[in-house]
């Protein structure tokens, strides 16, 4: 038994998933192979002392070590590996006997066995040690790189909307008074000249700001460089941990491997990416009959371009898919407006194309492609 | 509209500034317009009914400071702000603090026109109470000790006769000293006496 683990663990190794979260062989990382189908879970001894369960593991029994405030997200989240087949990962706390907490991270990779049985090869590996001491250096830079991320997009929008607004009150108030005048045969035509002047000045001073922001999407691909958009997605997913944990979120991914590269802006796409993600956690939050299912996917379309879908089991789009990459559109009550319309913006800027298509039955899916670089140098 | 009346509009956007001046004066009000409030303050404000429509973010002193400070002078001229991009959190501190209206831009313009006219008419009221009220004291500091000791006594559903008896004085005297403190405070009747001095006990 521990022979066909071993070749298991082996053949885990070599895949991607495993590589960038347990590649060093260290002492607290376990491993188990399990066949949903039947329930049959083989395990290594190391998973037993991480565990603190004497042999023989069952999923019930490891769950007995989950602590209360998590079993939700843990159920969930082996409820959705038997029903999708996809890969998974989370991390989860676990109370010891003796009171203490362990954080759990497992990483699981679904293979096929010879009979064409869904089965997962998985990793668990304690990172207590790792969490306690770096806890708060891993805190600092992720929020660092969240809020960066975050603001740059959050700033422009609120200055767009400022930057926007004020001229356009202006034109409002212009015409208004027009009209009031006109409306009482009162309107002096030097009057009108002036006020007709003002409002060619607003008009003018908004689509400069428009223009401005069109510069500076433009100017950006300066920065652009061959990247594995897989690689991409990977950077941003930890930026968005924060939020998926505090809201529950159970976060799934499939990234095809050997997706041709994109010639890309590194940071707009991080951005772009971290905003889909962000608007679909954010419409899951009255989400309480289901489950809240955040499902990220790079693939390839029928043309050859990259195309990257995140898809939530939120609110759904409603009527009005397309108002959603309107300026100033929001569902959200503290939103700009803009978050999508930029992201539009950037991936358009990119050469590709960004829209929305409702779920069925819930929620929302929002996909980009990318053209891939030998063709986007042309 | 409103006569003898002025808006004073503070905005530090020369755009929105002529814009709102404009669009005020379109319906016959006067209009002064100021690129700070700091520079209002420096206005002497005339005494006819007045109201400001105020950015909230301005450079330098912003709107809701002004406002307190407005309150801590006792110049309790109605303000209307408006708003770029206003929170709720923001505009109930501003309703809380006494604003007439809070309006996010651009807003419609009859709502700043209305409520244009209700701060108007909310200030005239203030300065007829104030009036009257500065009236009745003239009036009132023209009686003698013994009248309004007289008509104290009256308001208080007392008798000539009562009165007289506790004056220890004639009720013929008390008829004259009441006649004349009515006369003096140019009451019509006791009703109306009655409701002078329950304003001037309000405001003391």
């Amino acid at each position: 038994m521990h022979h066909e683990l071993e070749r298991q663990v082996d053949r885990l190794r070599k895949c991607e998933t495993w590589d960038r979260l347990v590649a060093a062989p260290a002492p607290s990382t376990g491993s188990f192979s399990w066949r949903p189908s039947t329930g049959e879970i083989r395990w290594s001894d190391e998973l037993c002392r991480i565990f603190e369960l004497d042999p023989p593991l069952t999923v019930e029994r490891v769950r007995t070590r989950v602590h209360p405030e998590d079993v939700g997200i843990f159920d969930s989240t082996f409820d959705l590996a038997c029903r999708t087949g996809n890969d998974f990962e989370g991390q989860h706390r676990f109370l010891m006997p003796d009171n203490s907490i362990k954080h759990l991270r497992v990483v699981a990779h679904a293979t096929r066995d010879q009979d064409g049985q869904l089965e997962y090869i998985a990793a668990v590996r304690d990172v207590t040690a790792r969490r306690q001491s770096e806890e708060a250096l891993d805190k600092a830079r992720s929020e660092l790189a969240r809020v960066s991320r975050l603001s740059i997009m959050g700033e422009l929008a609120a200055s767009i909307a400022h930057d926007v607004n004020q001229p356009l009150t202006g034109i409002i108030n212009n015409a208004n008074a027009c009209l009031r005048l006109l409306d009482n045969g009162n309107l002096d035509p030097g009057v009108l000249q002036g006020a007709l002047e003002n409002i060619v000045a607003d008009a003018t001073r908004a689509s400069a700001v428009l223009a401005r922001i069109r510069a500076f999407i433009k100017n950006s691909p300066a920065t652009r460089s061959e990247l594995d958009i897989n690689e991409v997605i990977r950077e941003v997913l930890p930026l968005a941990s924060r939020e998926l944990h505090e809201n529950q979120v159970q976060l799934q991914y499939k990234l095809t491997k050997g997706l041709p590269p994109v010639l890309v802006d590194r940071v707009q796409l991080q951005q772009v990416l971290l905003n889909l993600i962000i608007n679909g956690i954010e419409a899951m939050f009255t989400v309480t009959d289901r489950m809240r299912l955040l499902w990220v996917q790079s693939t390839a379309d029928e043309l050859g371009d990259v195309l990257v879908a995140v898809r939530d089991s939120g609110t759904g789009l409603g009527l009005e898919a397309d108002r959603f990459f309107t300026p100033f559109f929001t569902t959200k009550a503290t939103g700009m407006g803009m978050g999508l319309t930029i992201s539009r913006s950037l991936i358009e800027a990119h050469g590709g194309r960004l829209w929305a298509s409702p779920n069925f039955p819930h929620g929302a899916t929002f996909s980009f492609t990318l053209p891939v670089a030998t063709r986007g140098r042309s | 509209m409103i006569d003898g009346a002025v808006v004073f509009v503070v905005d530090d956007d020369p755009s929105i500034r002529s814009s709102l001046k404009f669009l005020i004066s379109s319906v016959g009000l006067q209009v002064e317009s100021f690129d700070s409030v700091e520079a209002l303050s420096r206005r002497k404000l005339p005494d006819i009914p007045c109201c400001l429509v105020l950015d909230v973010r301005l450079q330098g002193l912003s709107g809701l400071d002004f406002q307190h400070e407005l309150a801590a002078r006792n110049c309790p001229m109605p303000i209307i702000f408006v708003t770029g991009y206003g929170d709720i959190p923001m505009s109930v501190q501003a309703m809380k603090a006494g604003a007439v209206e809070f309006l996010t831009k651009p807003f419609r313009d009859q709502d700043l026109l209305d409520a244009i006219r209700s701060a108007l008419q909310k200030d005239r009221s203030r300065r007829e109470q104030e009036k009257e009220v500065a009236d009745l004291k003239g009036r009132f500091n023209l009686l003698t000790p013994r009248e309004k000791k007289v008509i104290s006594m009256v308001v208080s559903g007392m008798l000539n006769k009562e009165i007289a008896y506790q004056l220890g004085t004639a009720e013929n005297t008390v008829k004259v000293q009441r006649s004349r403190a009515m006369e003096k405070m140019q009451a019509q009747s006791i009703t109306d006496l009655v409701r002078m001095i329950e304003k001037l006990n309000r405001v003391a």
